[in-house]
């Protein structure tokens, strides 16, 4: 193989010559382009030949020789992409020469395209030929004056801005789309070569994609996420400085800080509103929260991120499915489903929620007793919430069939402080369930609330003289603008909670009243429009019944109706009412409205008061019995379940057009439903039970004179956060002592806190008794203190600690302390294990063992202290 | 190059954009096209209220034209459900520019109102208030022209003028007379040249135009027909003082004078039929235009409406 090095000068030194002699040629051409006034040609060929001069000469320097065969190969290419673009100007020259001077202008146009097409393609090659850090859309690169074109971007968007991002039609012609599509042509032109066709693409997809950016907050998901109404608008994007940015951000330093703050300020302004919107998400981090371990912290951390990424997903997904069933349905001429959504301005969260289900430990055994926590939240605005909680695991002697798993197989728990409650504003509590003991294994505990609730929908829509409407609509104008309304597509809005509620009618604005035609004979009354209802469940629970539904439509306007003033909506029977049936105060105006009520069965009979049901179909499947649903409520509910949704479509006559038009040009009206409803609620958690049969010496271990770590100090010292949090709660009580637990609380924390010991420490060694004392025994009372040990420490207590509890609590943790300091005083391991060991059996008990080696001697089970041992043991593991 | 095309091509633009008041010292009324303005004073209205408030709705009303008023009609429609208003119309007589008063009268108005109770477990709901004014109004044009006696240019020594096209900006009225185009025609009489003046006017501003004689119509109930829209009353088409023109198409629904917009345009065409010698000498006279019409404009306002919580 020849010498890498000498080639390389080799061809340096004929790339030079080769350069020269191109130079030379070039400037020949230049000079009879100038002769033939081609001025503006020559001169952008001298920009082009310059460039690659430039470029080449600059790779030529910059190219070392250790760089071998690769710059060898790229010079080759340089080479040919000079030669290239030097013939294309001697092809020039030539041309022109052929067509004479009196062809000046003409060829003049040709050697502007040519010449710039050149510089073009100079620019191109003179990057591709110094590094390969070409950006672009796709593998392109652009040239022009960043600066430049940033304030043309900007300019665009401010002019965008100034319509308001207007996306009408005015006379027919898409003005804003024309216009995007006029700029993505002069970006075309300017900045890519006329044969690029990837960036013609990509420039007019950019183009498309601002044009219909401002339509992508009326997609009806999106309406549900205020974070994504915020994100979406237009006035904060501007689509083509963006453009700009990512087509200099490789060559322009600018250009990628800039976009790099455009970056991080939306990523920043995300993370802030997903934390201020689900303060959950994380919040393990930055509040004062006791985490066990790292298990729980990491469980946390996981459940709150599922259920962030779940309601995410379910409420996307609600909204793509509403689009689709919408669509779908209508399409095949099957059922409707009409949208509806909450209004973005509303800020309560009303409802009934439960939250942070939670285990009060990372792990249980079979035979002691598991704690759930969580928190039950429930606010509403007008009607009282009466609300029973409960909560209960799965029988594991029958089968888990499905997800739905049938209440005959749960157990109930025990809850506390209440199962009923009456919300007459908001109320939240921590509820605690309590089994005695759950199989091993990985068993679920729910918490399930039952309660009534509302939920009201409007929708408000536009009515017209029908004669106006058809005038309007001949003289070209447009109506709902005219009048100053920009909602040309109304949509129900809902009150937040479990049910969603849909109207529709047709679209705004509605011709009623008598049609005049004129000269012919037979005028005729426009006066049929029809309501359409969608009803869906849109939270994870179930409907258990409706109690009442009402839909109120305006004066003037009234339901198709039988001579017997009976009305149908798709089967279901509706009878005329007023405001005095829904009991709903001053928030009902009977001159404003005519109310319509679904006729209710009673629960008694399961018959209808009246009528019954026409309709097979009305009654709904799917509904489930559920044992603990011992509803109290007697209200007669119509026996329903909404699993999926479910539409109706109520035929109105417009009875007295002049009512409803209200002698206005434009009259706008309420449509509204009301549904009063029971709805049962529930949320589970996963437990993992571990069989007690199998402890583990592993606290042993840990004590045997070498374990000693800030962690395990921390775990007998009080920590007032801690301890405060767990205040009420207890780790491992048999909820049959509870009571006592609940008198000694105060006590145990005084103590505890006073002598500086872990409270849940004192609880769990309290917990090993059942906390009761155990008679006969040497220990006294119900920290079981042993008198020897007492006196061994020489610490003194009150007259009757033996029998008053709250004295045998102060003495035992003052004991505690005494035994803490002297292990730390003589450099002994200050371990729970040992602390414990002394407290139950004396410093004796923690001496080195003879008969095992490397053991004291309550742990080796040759020295007569397995009692202690054991003791230690549990207490241990009790200690959450 | 291609950058500093579009770079200078922005620049143009923008200067383009730019009006500029010209040089003349005489105050003339008839510039812009602009009647009424109309707007919320915005002390008056908040963003957001309680149920159950009362709230003192102000408009500002403003005659930018150089039309005066007379019985102006201003409604006040609010959604029933939402607010009750104490009196929902209101009178109004508002003069307009003219060289002595270089402003239109400007007045106020109140309407009282009163936020209903919301519906159940409704937080909050967005109400629409919106404000209608329908009231007459008159353009008037007056330019000089010039009449070219002699437009294939035969005289030698006489041309005092040509004839040009004229286009305007607005005369201080929404209905904008924005272009004439001058043409002079050979009468049927030869001896004589027929001056005719193709005028396209439309509407400029941002309301709607309506048949004087029923203007009021815009804002109520009231039936409202195809001849009620967009109808426009020639009032005044004369060449000078003293030749009267006659303007074309007359649409045969309509009454002699009235013509009417298509898509917010409308050309005509006014000649002098009596035809003018072609023996005068070439000469400038006013071609004065006037038109009346009725105009109606409204505007909207969204306040939000929150339920008093926990007042229970």
């Amino acid at each position: 193989m020849a010498n890498p090095n000498s080639w390389w000068k080799r061809l340096f030194t004929k790339s030079k010559d080769f350069l020269r002699d191109d130079y030379e040629q070039t400037r020949a051409d230049m000079r009879y382009l100038r002769e033939t006034n081609v001025r503006d040609a020559a001169s952008d060929a001298a920009h082009s030949l310059k460039d690659i001069t430039y470029r080449a000469q600059e790779r030529l320097r910059n190219t070392q020789i250790n760089e071998g065969y690769n710059s060898v190969r790229d010079m080759h290419l340089a080479e040919e992409g000079a030669m290239r673009h030097f013939r294309a100007l001697r092809e020039v020259g030539s041309q022109f020469q052929e067509k004479g001077i009196g062809r000046k202008v003409g060829a003049s146009a040709a050697a502007g395209v040519v010449a710039g097409s050149a510089a073009l393609g100079a620019g191109k090659f003179a990057l591709w030929s110094g590094p390969k850090k070409l950006f672009s859309i796709g593998s392109k690169t652009v040239k022009g004056s960043f600066a430049l074109w940033l304030f043309i971007a900007i300019l665009i968007h401010l002019f965008d801005w100034q319509t308001g991002f207007s996306r009408l039609f005015d006379v027919g012609v898409p003005y804003a789309l024309v216009f995007h599509l006029f700029v993505a042509f002069i970006i075309w032109i300017s900045l890519f070569d006329f044969s690029d066709r990837q960036a013609l693409m990509t420039t007019f997809s950019i183009a498309i994609f601002a044009y219909f950016f401002p339509f992508l907050r009326s997609i009806p998901f999106v309406d549900q996420f205020d974070l994504l109404i915020t994100f979406l608008n237009p006035m904060i994007h501007p689509i083509w400085v963006y453009y700009v940015l990512l087509l200099f951000r490789e060559q322009k330093s600018s250009a990628r800080v800039i976009w790099g703050a455009i970056i991080f300020f939306w990523v920043s302004y995300f993370l802030l509103i997903v934390l201020m919107n689900n303060p959950q998400l994380g919040s393990q981090t930055i509040t004062n929260r006791d985490y066990i371990d790292l298990f729980q912290l990491g469980a946390d951390w996981t459940s709150g991120i599922t259920t962030f990424a779940t309601d995410f997903y379910k409420n996307s997904w609600k909204g793509f499915t509403g689009v689709i069933n919408q669509s779908v349905y209508q399409a095949t001429g099957g059922d409707f489903y009409y949208n509806g959504q909450i209004d973005r301005n509303a800020k309560e969260k009303i409802g009934v929620y439960i939250e942070d289900v939670k285990a009060a430990s990372p792990e249980y055994f079979n035979d002691e007793p598991v704690s759930v926590f969580s928190t039950i939240k429930a606010q509403t605005l007008d009607e009282p919430i009466m609300m029973d909680v409960s909560c209960y695991t799965y029988n594991p002697k029958t089968v888990k069939t499905s997800s739905s798993t049938t209440s005959q197989t749960r157990i109930k728990g025990i809850l506390t402080p209440r199962e009923e409650y009456t919300v007459l504003s908001q109320d939240e509590e921590d509820a605690e369930c309590f089994f005695e003991s759950l199989e091993k294994g990985r068993q679920m505990v729910g918490f399930k609330a039952d309660f009534n609730f509302q939920t009201q929908a409007y929708y408000k829509t536009y009515f017209m003289d029908i004669n106006r409407l058809r005038t309007y609509k001949k003289e070209n104008i447009q109506i709902l603008r005219e009048f100053g309304i920009t909602d040309s597509d109304p949509t129900a809005i809902y009150t937040n909670g479990p049910i969603m509620i849909g109207m529709r009618i047709k679209e705004p604005p509605i011709g009623i009243g008598t049609y005049d035609l004129g000269e012919l004979e037979n005028s005729y009354t426009i006066d049929k429009i029809s309501l359409r209802i969608t009803i869906d469940n849109s939270w994870d629970g179930k409907v258990t019944g409706i109690q009442e539904l009402a839909i109120m439509i305006p004066k003037g306007i009234v339901m198709d109706h039988n001579d017997d003033g009976t009305a149908y909506c798709s089967g279901f029977l509706f009878n005329e009412g007023n405001c005095g049936n829904l009991n709903l105060g001053e928030r009902c105006d009977d001159n404003l409205n005519n109310i319509y009520l679904l006729q209710i069965p009673t629960e008694s009979t399961g018959e209808s008061t009246t009528t019954t049901q026409p309709d097979s179909d009305a009654s709904l499947e799917g509904q489930e019995s559920h044992t603990l649903d011992e509803t109290k409520d007697v209200t007669p509910t119509v026996d329903i379940s909404i699993d999926k949704y479910r539409s109706i479509s109520c035929p109105l006559i417009i009875e007295d057009a002049d009512l409803v038009l209200m002698n206005a040009p434009l009259s706008a009206k309420f449509f509204k439903t009301l549904i009063k409803y029971t709805y049962s609620l529930e949320k589970e958690i996963a437990l993992t039970i571990k069989d007690a049969a199998i402890i583990t010496a592993q606290e042993d271990g840990k004590e045997a004179g070498v374990y000693l770590s800030e962690q395990e100090l921390k775990k007998i010292i009080f920590d007032e956060t801690k301890d405060i949090t767990y205040y009420s709660s207890n780790p491992i009580a048999v909820p049959s002592k509870l009571t006592i637990e609940k008198e000694l609380n105060q006590a145990i924390y005084d103590q505890t806190k006073a002598y500086n010991i872990n409270t849940m420490f004192v609880k769990a060694m309290l917990s090993y008794h059942n906390w009761n004392p155990v008679p006969p025994s040497p220990y006294q009372g119900i920290m079981q203190i042993h008198p020897d040990v007492l006196s061994e420490f020489s610490v003194t207590c009150a007259e009757g600690y033996e029998k008053e509890n709250a004295q045998n609590i102060a003495c035992g943790t003052q004991l505690l302390r005494q035994i803490a300091n002297y292990l730390e005083a003589s450099s002994i391991p200050v371990t729970r294990t040992i602390i414990l060991a002394v407290y139950r059996s004396g410093l004796h008990a923690i001496d080195q063992s003879e008969n095992c080696a490397s053991q004291r001697k309550f742990t080796c089970t040759n020295d007569g202290y397995s009692s202690t041992n054991t003791y230690t043991q549990e207490v241990v593991r009790r200690h959450v | 190059m291609a950058n500093y095309l579009i770079l200078c091509t922005a620049l143009l633009l923008l200067i383009s954009a730019c009006q500029t008041n010209g040089g003349s010292n005489s105050f003339n009324p008839h510039t812009g096209t602009e009647g009424v303005s109309m707007k919320f004073s915005t002390d008056s209205v908040p963003k957001e209220i309680h149920e159950k408030e009362n709230l003192h709705l102000i408009v500002d009303m403003e005659n930018k034209g150089a039309s005066d008023i007379t019985q102006g009609q201003l409604y006040i429609q609010v959604e029933e459900e939402l607010f009750e208003a104490v009196q929902s119309e209101e009178t109004f007589s508002l003069y307009g520019k003219s060289a002595a008063v270089q402003k239109g009268e400007r007045n106020q108005y109140t309407f009282s109102l009163q936020s209903k109770p919301l519906p159940p477990q409704v937080e909050v709901i967005t109400s629409l208030i919106r404000v209608m004014s329908c009231y007459p109004y008159t353009t008037t044009y007056s330019e000089e022209v010039c009449i070219d006696t002699d437009p294939q240019k035969k005289r030698i020594g006489e041309q005092n003028c040509q004839a040009k096209d004229i286009s305007s900006s607005g005369q201080g009225a929404p209905l904008n007379v924005k272009k004439v185009e001058v043409e002079m025609n050979p009468h049927e009489n030869g001896e004589y040249i027929k001056p005719t003046f193709i005028i396209t006017i439309e509407n400029d501003g941002k309301g709607i135009i309506l048949n004087k004689d029923s203007y009021t119509l815009a804002c109520t109930q009231q039936d409202i027909s195809s001849i009620d829209l967009n109808t426009v009353y020639v009032s005044k088409a004369m060449l000078s003082n003293n030749y009267p023109l006659t303007c074309k198409p007359q649409r045969g629904d309509l009454s002699e004078g009235y013509v009417k917009l298509v898509d917010d345009e409308f050309i005509m065409r006014c000649s002098y039929e009596g035809g003018i010698p072609a023996t005068t000498p070439p000469f400038n006279a006013p071609l004065i235009l006037t038109f009346e019409y009725g105009y109606s404009t409204s505007m909207t306002k969204s306040i939000l409406i929150k339920k008093e919580l926990f007042n229970d």
